[in-house]
């Protein structure tokens, strides 16, 4: 598949996902042809990467930020997180979702775990974001939970958290919408036997 | 319990009952949790009884166990004759004490070795000082104290070590010293295995009052009888207090004594004594002091409840509660109904029998475990006790068009009553029908029908019989109302079938249709389902038991037998046959010879090998079908197989071709007999010989004889099919423990959630709905069958005379109206638009509506964008939670659709009034819709799962019995012939072991243009792995490269490169888009073609050493090997080696892709891995493309994306082999294996994951390792799941154990009020 085509679902992959997790996006973002993307990024035959980053605001609070950087290099180096670290840091963004090529060096990898706290990298490779996997019929339709829906569902079983079902951090569906450790999801499954059904799944 | 017995008299006021009613012990002597920890040595010197330091064993020359040595008397006795020291018990009482000894050098314990050694390797080894930072070892250092480190002797470290694990890894069993025959036994071996102290001892206990013999059948005893042994039942005792009520029956028995029959064997008196019945003066005596609130030992009398059980228990249903029938004898006997549940045959089956000892186990029993409780299997809900075999062979014959009955025939002796048709007009027959009073006891009265044929004969049909079986007589209640095609049903004309063919019962009189296995058989919608969910499973069982009594007899009186004339084929089959085998010939000639030529098409995937091979096979097993065909169309109507396989009794079709007509291909492995000799399978055949009878076809029948070389192609078969069972039987055996294991301890609670024994939510309603699967009516699952219940309720209402039949707008309006305050049964259409994936009518969204929405670029998901409110229910009440008055979304919807598709017209003629008022007039009156719908709300509400039903037990079971009837080796096409997946059992252990590489991977991939072949070879190419030695023309070494042109290689390193012509065909044929640059590109980047030159640094091939262009490549070596001529050569022949295996498209894991055809739709079915780059090529719909790989899918789509899958692949496998479980049970297996947030396989590393128990983990396997590890880290256990309370002896809390009375007593008066001694307290 040429590099345009690839960019150009990933990018729409990555607004959709910013969307889903409440920030604002643009509607033409969101519903963008692959002739208005060219039209826009490849003017003059290969994209750039720098220029599709994005930067949007949160639904809620609109101080609360996130930043997608796509690196140019396959390879992406401790010195590239610095810059981007930088960037974030001048925006004033804690937030930033970053899609590599290939993969981190071990290096930036470990930069990018100890940088966690202050500043939030979360890595997600260009393959993995080809294609959007909420959208798959086999994944039904996850939701963050509020703490105060926690508190009530909680309260309604009478469970502690660490009795609901699990879902990983690393989970490709959790790391899809961001979840934090700690967080419960709410899920809508269809069902077989009931039609529809609700399951919950917090966040380890 | 019986020394505090107090005679009513004296305490008046004290309650008493017929027996002590059971308490929880009081509250400190109560196991509450088990602590596990390492011994010290002060702890081992005071579990030991004395120290033990001397070496010889007896002292000389008294031959007395010496004292203080290993046999002292005070460690416990090894013969019946001496006593204990310690405790003065005898042998049988005595479980014999610990001694301690005292080592000379510490020694390492070998259970901790590995703790040890991970001890030491946290320390300093020169100044012992912990490898930790200062605080981190403050925090530590109490705990780990480093013990104090000396040589010991190796003899003297393994035969300490011995002790306690006789099995080392490493060490000789020379080492131990002692015999080397024999090994020693270690504290580990005692714990371990299935013989050791945890399985054979504390998991399985041995119990009393028990009994076991052959097993024989008897039709005559009832569905809930067992016949039991005199013998047996004088050996049998059940302890029966002594009541006023009783008191004369209890004398007679002790009378009787321990050897007649009914007796009893011991009295136990109020003030505890106890005494044999031995002799008669001791019988007399005790028979005259016998008094109210003594406990009688009597003998096992008839109508006791009896436990029944059968090994292997594979599912709840081997052991059920019967009641004994003592009758002479040597045999345990039941009727042959029940064989199915326990999987009994009568070839010398032994089955074991238990005696409840308490009231509470036997009213237990009774309403749990009854046989007639239990006709259904919690499997899928079918009736696992029907008839079987002979009795379906008779019914069929009775049932059939051309039986009648005469008054000869009907002359019977014994009961019978007048009966007057048409009140009391017409003739009065004073006897009943012979074969009616075959059906039951004396004593019993029937009606016996107006005859059939009334001149010039009176005449009975068989039909008609069948009738008075299921409604003897005018006073019984049994109404069914039945219509189901059976077997032999021609497809053609519902009650008028040329072949009688379609069963139809109304208001319990057969119509029409000759019985067989679909009515009378285990199905749903059967007979016997429907009287157990209409009448109540005790019809159900007596009308069972009538047909077995009948058929017995009848069956006896008209004799039915097989000869050597029922499988002789008639002249004209043979005839037939030969021709058949004759055009067989040829064609299979034929394709061998094209094949030689090489002029066969191949088939998509195959070479040309196989492409013969299935040819051959089809066109092989074409002619034993078509012989079988043949076959059974000359054999008589009254030819006995062919009646048998009719009635579904015994045999099939293929059965009968096999003895009468042509044996078929034998097969092993799924493919013709293999070549056991060089090229050939027998040595009397060429080599290289493909025809039919070379590789093990058997032309003859059973009947011809089979010819020495047929013959042993059938043993090769034949041996195929015994180690078949011979291992499955292991396999599932092994595998229905560890799901046992697994999901023992999750059980529905009150909430309605289904939680593990540390209250962890597995599921937050049981099977989505919680509903019970054992009594779901439809086949699909689904609780109730609609259209029965609507027929029940016609012919139970009934038309009004003036009948006013609204229009359906107006019914929904009055159904609301009646019901309005029922919400799941509203009919307000405006509700069901809302539901997530509902289309607008209502229904459910198939995958192709689902397409076809997505394909419009819709969401067809809700909630997929956060920023809309939040659109479900509130979260206090889920959909479907347990709140009483909750029904699930499918059971809401089913009931509108039925209603809608019952009563109304089709969506799209609906408008004019006229036409909804003549629907209506075919539908139902108000009235009658009210009662259907209360009805199916009150069904609905009792098919509710009850708390504490063990839930993941009946799920083990469920998933775990159906595996040992599947084959285990099998093998299927996925779409094409080439393309095979595993199934059976392997399949089912790879998904529930949580595989990570599974043996045949596929990918389903789904096109965005399924309707175009070449997009699909298009897409094909994409994704199959190509190589540069597929589309490379030449690849050769080139020592004179081009030095000049546009193809000049830098001549740096001389111009000896490796030359590689592409070709253009091929790539054409594969339409592949690949030219020199995606080559070189490839070659750049592939990881193998690294070389190691002698300077020592890897070296990929560089971007600039590839010149290329024109369909030509030229790749150089690398600048390191130019050095010399040697090192140059090399590494051209390694480049030359290694560049053909270059991938230059496609994805690397997959190995082939083939383009299948799908109902119209083509897909490409992938041989290989790696779901996320499959999903990632263009043209592919990546929403739909799946994989049967379900480590994949939790890496790539999550893991509720995994659970689904797992779900979906059990199902498909299980279907594969025409078995069908509960959705609920696959549901629970997949929740608990993904609950913990990753995909948990049911093995010990899984089990271990998902459970906290030390005592469940040990007693599954590796139980010394779990134990030491529990010692080491100070675990305790809370005795909460099911192994554990078994392990302790105490009620596990499932089922009727899963509540508890809870009482304030802080508020309470001392003393309770004084109460009336309830009715029945004596």
């Amino acid at each position: 598949m040429d590099q345009t085509t690839r960019l150009y679902q990933i990018r729409r992959t990555c607004c959709e996902m910013l969307a889903d997790r409440s920030y604002l996006v643009a509607d033409e973002d969101l519903r963008m042809t692959f002739e208005e993307f060219k039209a826009r990024f490849a003017g003059d035959g290969a994209v750039s990467k720098d220029q599709l980053t994005l930067l949007q605001q949160h639904h809620d609070d609109p101080s609360k930020k996130v930043i997608v950087f796509f690196p140019e290099a396959t390879k992406v180096g401790v010195k590239e997180i610095k810059e981007m670290s930088d960037k974030m840091r001048e925006e004033g963004v804690t937030r930033a979702v970053l899609v590599v090529a290939a993969n981190l060096t071990p290096f930036a990898r470990s930069v990018v775990a100890d940088m966690q706290g202050k500043q939030v990298m979360e890595v997600f490779t260009e393959a993995e974001l080809l294609v959007n996997i909420t959208k798959h019929t086999l994944v039904p339709s996850h939701r963050i939970l509020s703490a105060e829906e926690k508190a009530t569902l909680l309260a309604r079983y009478k469970v502690k958290e660490s009795q609901l079902p699990r879902i990983q951090m690393s989970d490709p569906v959790a790391r899809y919408y961001g979840l934090q450790r700690g967080q419960v999801v709410r899920i809508v499954r269809s069902s077989e036997t009931a039609g529809r059904y609700v399951t919950y799944r917090w966040c380890v | 319990m019986a020394r505090q017995w107090h005679q009513p008299a004296e305490a008046p006021a004290q309650l008493v009952c017929t027996k002590e009613p059971f308490r929880e012990p009081d509250v400190p002597r109560k196991i509450k949790q088990i602590c596990f920890g390492l011994q010290t040595p002060q702890d081992i010197m005071k579990c030991g009884v004395f120290h033990v330091y001397e070496r010889s064993l007896y002292k000389m020359p008294e031959r007395a166990p010496h004292p203080n040595g290993v046999l002292d008397k005070r460690l416990g006795i090894s013969n019946k004759m001496s006593i204990c020291e310690t405790c003065h018990l005898k042998l049988t009482e005595c479980a014999g004490h610990f001694g301690y000894i005292r080592l000379e050098l510490p020694v390492f314990h070998i259970g901790y070795f590995k703790n040890t050694l991970q001890v030491l390797q946290c320390i300093c080894k020169t100044c012992s000082r912990l490898l930790l930072s200062d605080a981190d070892k403050r925090k530590w250092s109490r705990r780990f104290r480093r013990p104090g480190l000396e040589r010991v002797p190796r003899e003297g470290l393994i035969s300490s070590a011995m002790l306690i694990n006789s099995e080392l890894p490493g060490v000789n069993t020379r080492d131990q010293g002692g015999a080397p025959a024999r090994p020693l036994r270690g504290f580990v071996q005692r714990l371990k295995g299935k013989q050791g102290r945890f399985r054979g001892n504390l998991s399985g206990k041995r119990v009393d009052f028990s009994a076991r013999t052959v097993i024989s059948p008897d039709p005559n005893l009832a569905i809930n009888q067992v016949a039991v042994p005199l013998h047996m039942a004088t050996t049998l005792t059940y302890p029966e207090r002594v009541t006023a009520h009783n008191l004369r029956r209890l004398k007679e028995a002790v009378m009787a004594g321990h050897s007649a029959w009914p007796g009893a064997n011991f009295v136990e008196k109020a003030d505890g004594g106890r005494m044999y019945l031995a002799n008669d003066p001791v019988r007399r005596k005790q028979a005259a002091e016998l008094v109210v609130g003594d406990v009688v030992e009597r003998h096992l009398r008839n109508g006791d409840i009896v436990l029944f059980n059968r090994q292997p228990s594979l599912h709840r249903v081997s052991i059920m509660a019967f009641r004994a029938v003592v009758r002479p004898g040597r045999t345990l006997r039941f009727n042959e109904c029940v064989c199915s549940p326990f999987n009994a045959d009568f070839d010398g089956d032994e089955m074991n029998l238990h005696l409840p000892q308490t009231e509470e186990a036997r009213a237990e029993a009774l309403t749990l475990m009854a046989s007639t409780r239990n006709l259904c299997t919690p499997k899928n809900g079918e009736t696992l006790i029907a008839a079987t075999q002979d009795f379906l062979t008779a019914a069929f014959y009775l049932t059939g068009k051309d039986r009648f009955f005469n008054r000869a025939q009907a002359r019977a002796r014994g009961a019978g009553r007048r009966w007057a048709p048409g009140g009391g007009g017409g003739r009065a027959f004073d006897r009943v029908a012979q074969l009616a009073a075959y059906m039951v006891d004396a004593l019993y009265e029937f009606d016996l029908p107006r005859p059939a044929v009334i001149k010039p004969q009176e005449l009975w049909t068989g039909k008609q019989l069948f009738s008075l079986l299921l409604r003897p007589n005018k006073s019984s209640t049994v109404w069914v109302t039945l219509e189901l095609p059976e077997r032999e049903y021609s497809k053609a004309g519902l009650h008028m079938c040329p072949k009688d063919g379609y069963v139809s019962f109304r208001n319990s009189e057969l119509i029409c249709g000759r019985l067989g296995k679909v009515i009378l058989g285990g199905n749903k919608g059967g007979l016997f389902y429907t009287l157990a969910a209409d009448c109540g499973p005790d019809t159900a069982a007596e009308v069972m038991s009538r047909l077995a009594k009948l058929s017995a007899r009848a069956l006896g009186e008209a004799g039915f037998s097989i000869g050597i004339d029922d499988v002789t084929p008639a002249a004209s089959l043979t005839r037939r046959k030969g021709e058949i085998m004759a055009e067989g010939d040829a064609r299979c000639g034929e394709l061998i010879e094209r094949s030689r030529k090489g002029k066969l098409e191949l088939l998509p995937g195959c070479s040309l090998e196989q492409s013969l091979e299935a040819s051959l096979t089809g066109v092989l097993n074409g002619l034993r079908e078509s012989a079988g065909a043949a076959c059974m169309q000359t054999l008589a109507p009254t030819n006995s197989p062919l009646i048998m396989s009719q009635c579904g009794s015994k045999g099939s079709p293929i059965n009968i071709a096999q003895m009468v007509a042509c044996v078929g291909q034998q097969s092993v492995g799924g493919r013709r007999c293999f070549d056991g000799f060089a090229g050939r399978t027998l040595p009397h055949f060429n080599r290289g010989d493909r025809s039919s009878a070379a590789k093990g076809f058997v032309r003859a029948s059973f009947f011809e004889g089979l010819s020495p070389g047929e013959f042993f192609f059938h043993t090769m078969a034949g041996r195929e099919g015994l180690v078949d069972t011979a291992v499955k039987t292991a396999e599932t055996g092994y595998m229905s423990r560890r799901l046992m294991k697994a999901l023992e301890d999750l059980y529905a609670h009150y909430d309605g959630t289904t939680r593990n024994a540390a209250g962890a939510v597995v599921q937050f309603l049981y099977g989505d709905d919680g509903m019970d699967p054992v009594l779901m009516e439809g086949g699909d699952g689904s609780p109730l069958d609609l259209g029965r219940t609507l027929h029940k309720v016609r012919a139970a209402t009934g038309l009004p005379a003036a009948t006013a039949v609204p229009l359906p707008p107006a019914l929904a309006a009055a159904v609301e109206a009646a019901l309005g305050s029922d919400p799941a049964l509203r009919l307000s259409e405006a509700e069901e638009v809302e539901g997530d994936y509902a289309g607008p009518d209502g229904e459910p969204l198939g995958p192709d509506a689902l397409r076809a929405r997505r394909a419009q670029g819709k969401d067809v998901r809700p909630e997929m964008k956060p920023q809309d409110a939040f659109r479900g229910p509130p979260l206090e009440a889920p959909p479907g939670a347990a709140a009483d008055g909750a029904y699930s979304e499918r059971f809401k919807r089913g009931v509108r659709k039925f209603l809608r598709d019952t009563l109304g017209l089709p969506q799209d003629a609906r408008g004019a009034p006229a036409a909804e008022y003549a629907a209506g007039l075919s539908g139902l009156t108000q009235e009658q819709l009210r009662a259907f719908l209360e009805r199916c709300r009150d069904k609905y509400r009792g098919k509710r799962i009850d708390p504490g039903s063990t839930v993941g037990a009946v799920g083990a079971q469920s998933i775990g019995e159906p595996g040992t009837q599947m084959t285990l080796k099998t093998f299927h096409f996925a779409g094409v012939a080439s393309m095979n997946v595993t199934l059976g059992v392997p399949r089912i252990k790879e998904i529930i072991n949580g595989s990570k590489n599974i043996s045949t991977p596929i990918i389903r991939v789904r096109l965005v243009n399924d309707r175009d072949e070449a997009a699909a070879r298009l897409v094909q190419g994409r994704l199959e792995r190509t190589t540069l030695g597929q589309v490379a023309r030449r690849i050769a070494i080139l020592l004179n490269g081009p030095t000049n042109g546009p193809h000049a290689v830098p001549s740096s390193a001389g111009a000896a490169c490796v030359e590689i012509v592409l070709d253009p065909a091929v790539l054409g044929r594969l339409h592949l888009a690949v030219d020199c640059y995606a080559v070189a590109l490839a070659i750049s980047r592939a990881p193998r073609l690294k070389a190691r030159p002698a300077l020592g640094a890897c070296v990929r091939v560089k971007w600039e050493n590839i010149v290329r262009g024109h369909g030509r490549i030229y790749v150089r070596p690398a600048l390191e090997f130019s050095c010399n001529g040697a090192a140059l050569l090399f590494e051209l022949e390694r480049l030359l080696r290694a560049l053909p295996e270059v991938i230059v498209a496609g994805i690397p894991t997959v190995a082939r892709a083939i383009v299948a055809r799908e109902k119209d739709r083509n897909q490409v079915l992938i041989e290989g891995t790696n779901l996320q780059a499959a999903m990632g090529v263009p043209g592919v719909l990546a929403y739909e493309t799946t994989t049967n790989h379900i480590a994949e899918i939790e890496k790539f789509l999550g893991i509720e994306a995994a659970r689904v899958s797992i779900m979906n692949e059990i199902k498909y496998t299980m279907g594969s082999h025409g078995m069908s479980i509960d959705e609920r049970h696959t549901m629970l297996l997949a929740d608990c294996m993904t609950y913990k947030g990753e995909v948990l396989g049911i093995t010990r590393f899984g089990i271990a994951k998902m459970k906290d128990s030390v005592l469940h983990t040990a007693s599954f396997e590796k139980t010394a390792d779990h134990l030491f590890d529990a010692a080491i880290h100070g675990r305790t256990d809370d005795v909460v799941g099911v192994s554990e309370s078994i392990i302790m002896g105490i009620p596990m809390p499932t089922g009727t154990g899963l509540f508890k009375l809870l009482q304030d007593v802080a508020g309470l008066d001392q003393v309770p009020p004084p109460r009336a001694p309830p009715l029945f307290a004596y």
